[in-house]
């Protein structure tokens, strides 16, 4: 039968016309998600400049069989840059790579092989490459800047001006004095080449589907503000079978020849709808403007958007099998939107709460669609970092919806 | 079958068993072709009586036949042959009036090409073609009420029932879907119209149930119910009592010759009298007598008001 389709079709629609709905749908979530992240991000980590940034996890290929390789690998393990960089040496560049897409590093320096050699041969130019990961803001640009200045350092070296050994010791502030000392030590290596070939530094970004997870606020609000105007969303959608029953539209729907159970699941799939609508557009504006990256796989991103709205869907329908009346549904929607929120950690993460807490939190649907979706965003985790929180919620849409199911057309029977 | 609706027995007590009888074993028959009205005041038991004959509402006991099918066993036959007019504005405020219809019409099954000629035959029949792509919601009360029958209207039903569908709206209104009516009737539809409008029951009706407390009390033709009445004529009397006992006056009044009836109305004193221009006198100066006196005076012909009044003791009015 079509027409639990063209109520499903007319609900959706209602709702996304009503400009009032918008709002709270999509505006507030992304507006509230923007000024908790803007708020909370010096606290959490790279979204604020004001921040202390530390340890940016840094990894080192040296393909060099050379001194100078190893000149620049000692200029990341200097004293003066021990608080903020933390260097690992890798031998495979791919594995160094993946590191980076995998959030586990910010950046990868590559040494390629012959550059000590390049470096001594000015017809050869030399090269050094820096990737980096394009959902940190702060880490990356530091990263290259400490490389720009080592290969500054080298320059100077190799184009064998005084002066510029004066300038190199005039950053001694910014870079400590072991990069101030490098251009002595590369002179003495090197004979002074006016006019050779300077080193080159190739740098970039991995591409937008390769790169990694940094902490940043909004991959924490964006999703937690989601599922807290989904809630809402999804309860008013939910409480819609009680608002036609006041407004008379239901007992209209009942005079035509429609059957309780095809209204029902008209409405039923009208609520999916607009919820698997909202969260997908949420998710979808976040990362185009918040640049929060959703992990790594798409069939666990769809299925944790599904198996959220369900579940939020089956407790609205049950919310208004049990309510007396669209008042009543309202105030213990709002009420359960709430305290689902604060216990599942949309506004503070459950993680901190106490151990007493975490079974109440772990009642929420909030809590697992947090979870999970969070897994995704915050730690780029794929299909099997999920798994659990979209059985947990399909589990929990499971009962929910059979007892609405079972007691939504004896509470509409006349 | 000149019978498209029987009704048998149909009794409804709500919150059974201690509830309110809201409709007490009445029985009657509509034919096809014809306007009947229900008419009796607020309370009478006109919405719980169409209610159960749409579907929406199940008998305590007693059953209907409707377009030859049982409203207890057959109810999706009954639903797809009648319209139902609800007597609440019952649309969708925030899409326009021709969404409304596509969406109710979807309702009825219709589809296609048939689905755009109904929505646009009905826009026509309510007078709204030209506001069809504006929003119910920006709507006057009128509107909104010929909208909401519009949609009643939609698959073409052998039985259109009308719950109060005048209420609360402005004069020209209400004559515009009076007529409509009219003219709906003309063109074939039978009708089942609700309404405590005595005169709105008059103008329309082939024939007439009188409904009050649940109970059928009289049916039939307007000329027929009149002649119920008898010959008496309904004498409307403001008074101004000056200190006079109201209880009293109307006791002194049943008294006189010729008064058949006095029910107090308020201020008002309501006399059903075998003839008014004998009776008139005699029934001011016994006024006068009590200390009271007569501040205006009506005389009405025999009508539904009068059998009313003469059936229940009680004035059919808002
Ligand atoms: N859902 C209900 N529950 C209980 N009593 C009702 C209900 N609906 C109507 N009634 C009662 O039934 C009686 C008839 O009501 P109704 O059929 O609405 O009369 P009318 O349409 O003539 O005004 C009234 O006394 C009313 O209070
Ligand atoms: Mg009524």
């Amino acid at each position: 039968m079509k027409k639990p389709w063209f109520i499903a079709l007319n609900d959706t629609l209602m709702r996304f016309r009503d400009r009032n709905g918008l709002l709270l749908m999509l505006a507030a979530p992304l507006v509230l998600a923007a000024i908790t992240g803007a708020a909370f991000g010096g606290l959490t980590g790279s979204g604020s400049s004001a921040s202390p940034i530390t340890d940016i996890p840094v990894i080192l290929v040296n393909a060099d069989e050379g001194a100078f390789g190893q000149q620049v690998v000692d200029a990341f393990d200097a004293a003066e840059l021990a608080d903020l960089v933390e260097p690992v040496a890798m031998v495979d560049l791919d594995a160094a790579r993946r590191q980076v897409e995998e959030g586990a590093a910010r950046a990868v320096v590559y040494i390629p092989a012959g550059f000590s050699a390049a470096v001594a041969d000015p017809a050869n130019g030399a090269v050094l490459e820096v990737l980096t990961d394009p959902t940190s803001s702060f880490s990356p640009l530091i990263i290259r800047s400490i490389v720009e200045q080592i290969a500054a350092q080298f320059n100077t070296a190799i184009s064998g001006g005084q002066i510029a050994a004066d300038q190199a010791l005039a950053r001694q502030d910014v870079l400590g004095p072991a990069l101030a000392q490098l251009p002595q030590a590369i002179s003495a290596a090197v004979s002074a080449q006016p006019g050779g070939r300077r080193i080159e530094l190739h740098s970039r970004s991995l591409a937008a589907e390769e790169r990694g997870g940094d902490f940043n606020a909004l991959a924490f609000f964006a999703p937690s503000m989601a599922i807290l105007f989904l809630m809402f969303t999804i309860f008013e959608a939910a409480r819609s079978l009680l608002d036609e029953e006041r407004e008379w539209t239901l007992p209209r729907l009942l005079s035509t020849p429609t059957r309780f159970d095809q209204i029902l699941a008209g409405k039923i799939g009208g609520v999916l709808i607009t919820g698997v609508l909202q969260l997908s557009i949420l998710i979808l504006v976040s990362g185009l403007i918040f640049g929060v990256h959703w992990g790594s796989s798409w069939p666990g991103l769809a299925l944790m958007v599904l198996s959220t709205v369900l579940a939020a869907a089956s407790l609205g329908m049950f919310i208004t099998a049990m309510a007396r009346d669209a008042a009543q549904a309202g105030v213990i929607g709002s009420a359960v939107a709430l305290i689902f929120a604060i216990l599942g950690g949309n506004f503070i993460t459950a993680t901190a709460y106490p151990a007493w807490l975490q079974p109440l939190s772990k009642l929420t649907i909030n809590r697992w669609a947090l979870d999970g979706l969070t897994d995704l965003s915050l730690r780029q985790g794929g299909f099997g970092d999920v798994a659990l929180e979209i059985g947990v919620l399909f589990g929990m849409a499971a009962i929910f919806f059979f007892i609405a199911v079972w007691r939504l057309p004896r509470r509409f029977a006349h | 079958m000149t019978n498209i609706v029987q009704v048998r027995n149909l009794l409804k007590q709500y919150n059974p068993p201690s509830g309110v009888i809201a409709v007490k074993d009445i029985s009657f028959d509509i034919r096809r072709g014809e306007v009947f009205s229900l008419l009796g005041p607020n309370g009478a038991g006109k919405t719980s009586t169409i209610s159960m004959l749409s579907c929406l509402l199940a008998p305590s006991s007693g059953d209907a036949e409707v377009a030859g099918h049982s409203i207890t066993t057959a109810a999706p036959l009954v639903k797809q042959a009648i319209g139902v007019v609800p007597q609440e504005i019952a649309l969708y405020q925030t899409i326009s009036a021709a969404e409304n219809l596509i969406f109710w019409g979807r309702m009825y099954g219709l589809s296609g090409q048939r689905l755009q000629e109904r929505v646009a035959a009905t826009l026509a029949i309510a007078g709204l073609t030209d506001r069809a792509h504006d929003k119910v919601e920006s709507f006057s009360g009128g509107m909104k009420r010929r909208l909401n029958i519009a949609v009643g209207l939609l698959h073409q039903p052998q039985i259109l029932y009308l719950d109060e569908p005048t209420v609360g709206i402005d004069p020209q209104s209400r004559r515009r879907i009076l007529d409509t009516i009219k003219t709906l009737n003309e063109q074939g539809m039978t009708v089942l119209y609700t309404t405590h409008y005595m005169e709105e029951a008059e103008e329309l009706s082939d024939r007439i149930g009188i409904i009050d407390h649940g109970e059928l009390i009289a049916l039939g033709a307007l000329a027929e119910l009149t002649r119920l009445v008898g010959e008496s004529d309904l004498i409307d009397l403001d008074v101004e009592y000056n200190g006079a006992d109201q209880q009293a006056l109307a006791a002194g009044l049943q008294a006189q010759p010729g008064v058949q009836r006095v029910v107090v109305e308020d201020g008002r004193l309501l006399l059903a009298v075998d003839q008014a221009d004998t009776a008139l006198a005699d029934v001011v100066v016994a006024v006068a007598r009590a200390g009271a006196h007569v501040r205006q005076l009506e005389i009405r012909e025999p009508n539904l008001e009068a059998l009313f009044l003469h059936l229940t003791g009680r004035a059919l009015r808002d």
